[in-house]
């Protein structure tokens, strides 16, 4: 007879002896490197698929055209596919996890975290900052010397912590927030979560604003010119990224 | 310019770690191996084991869990909740494996193999989880009631049940 403790140490000897895959395979590729068996059922249930399609062709080309009306275009995915040597290829991104902050991001795969806010003097109702930049070390740096060390760079994403103070987030950002005459508000859902978010028309600064307890979290980046806009990055690149982020 | 030097430096440290930066991907990475081995055990099949705990990563990329306490329970309860709705069980995915039976693999035929695996063998999917979840990943009721969605009192009944058929098994076994 097996009792509590030798099912438990029966189970765990044997469990901690089955192998592991490849640490390669651990994290989902981008195609999510399903098997062999997998691929086969999704080629047959593919197949069966475009015979349905095919003797259905009529009606659904039909409801094709009366859905296509009036879509928006597709937003350009956040790493564009490449090809080396005949290869299609795609840059890994990075996914974040901010856990003093508490959300996750996906950027492209050029762009890193940089530490300069880090060593600004705390505000006492800041909780943290974390930025976002697909500017080279050296460019920043340059760029930090010509619009200052505590300034917000054109083209990079802020993600701020605050203290609300009792305030609800479109009032932090009518009063901490900078949203005055110029600005326009409206709302965003990503991925499930409703955002506040204010568009500034004079400074070209987006900010999405959402609750979190008595705390308030913001992210904003800027449109800025030309001039300061790393390569690839546009404001597509921004919008993909704020559409990235996940919250608990 | 004292900030700017401040700045270098931190800038190049940053660098440093750059590599180091998915930080879910890593706390993820940390607890693949208990929470596939616990898959496997309910699951039977290597397929299906990290195509689940896949979906479970990618579910926190989108929400993550509000804290890495107990990250490997989040990870097994998403894990087998994606498995149970997942496109294996749509009723396409289930016609055709009528027709291309699940090839055998190597990992089932490991557990085939072992003394307590054989004893999971007995139980439904749902006791297994529960089982593996106690014994393996080390949950308490309380938690597993939690990941479950049930009452504490579910959970005792549930496992008093698995025990019990696990000792009549280990007895015919033997």
């Amino acid at each position: 007879m097996l009792r509590n403790s030798g099912i438990e140490s029966v189970l765990r000897r044997e469990l901690d002896g089955l192998p592991l895959p490849a640490e390669d395979r651990w994290l989902p590729g981008p195609d999510r490197h399903r098997g062999t068996w997998s691929t086969a059922v999704w080629l047959v249930g593919g197949s069966l698929l475009i015979a349905l399609a095919l003797v259905a062709g009529p009606a659904l080309l039909a409801w094709r055209d009366s859905q296509s009306e009036g879509q928006a275009a597709r937003p350009t995915p956040l790493v564009r596919p490449t090809v080396v040597n005949g290869v299609g290829v795609a840059p890994l991104r990075n996914i974040l996890r901010n856990q003093t902050l508490g959300y996750n991001i996906v950027l492209p795969a050029n762009w890193r975290e940089s530490g300069r806010w880090q060593l600004v003097p705390g505000d006492a109702t800041m909780i943290g900052v974390a930025t976002y930049t697909a500017q080279s070390p050296e460019r920043e740096l340059a760029l930090l010397s010509r619009y200052g060390t505590l300034t917000k760079l054109p083209w990079d994403v802020t993600a701020e912590m605050w203290s609300r103070n009792g305030l609800s987030p479109l009032e932090w950002a009518r009063t901490r927030g900078g949203c005055s005459a110029t600005c326009t508000v409206g709302n965003t859902k990503i991925n499930g979560v409703n955002f506040l978010t204010t568009v500034d028309s004079a400074t070209g600064v987006h900010y999405y604003y959402v609750e979190r307890g008595d705390r308030v979290l913001a992210f904003s980046f800027i449109i800025g010119s030309a001039a300061d806009q790393p390569e690839g990055v546009t404001a597509e690149t921004l919008d993909q990224i704020m559409r990235s982020v996940g919250l608990p | 310019m004292a900030n700017q030097i401040a700045d270098k430096s931190a800038l190049h440290k940053q660098m440093d770690e750059e590599t180091a930066r998915s930080r879910w991907a890593s706390a993820y990475k940390d607890e693949f191996p208990r929470v596939y081995r616990a898959l496997l055990a309910v699951l039977r099949s290597q397929e299906l084991a990290r195509d689940a705990l896949h979906d479970a990563f990618l579910e926190g990329v989108r929400r993550p869990p509000a804290t890495d306490e107990n990250l490997a329970g989040w990870l097994y309860r998403v894990a087998l909740r994606r498995s149970r709705r997942g496109p294996y069980r749509t009723p396409l995915v289930a016609l055709v494996r009528l027709v291309l039976p699940d090839p055998k693999d190597e990992i089932a035929e490991a557990l085939d193999r072992m003394e307590v695996a054989g004893l999971l063998g007995m139980l439904s999917e749902r006791q297994r989880s529960m089982v593996v979840a106690q014994y393996y990943l080390g949950l308490d009721q309380e938690e597993i009631a939690r990941l479950f969605g049930v009452r504490r009192g579910t959970v005792a009944a549930t496992l008093a049940q698995a025990k019990a058929r696990m000792r009549t098994g280990g007895q015919h076994a033997s």
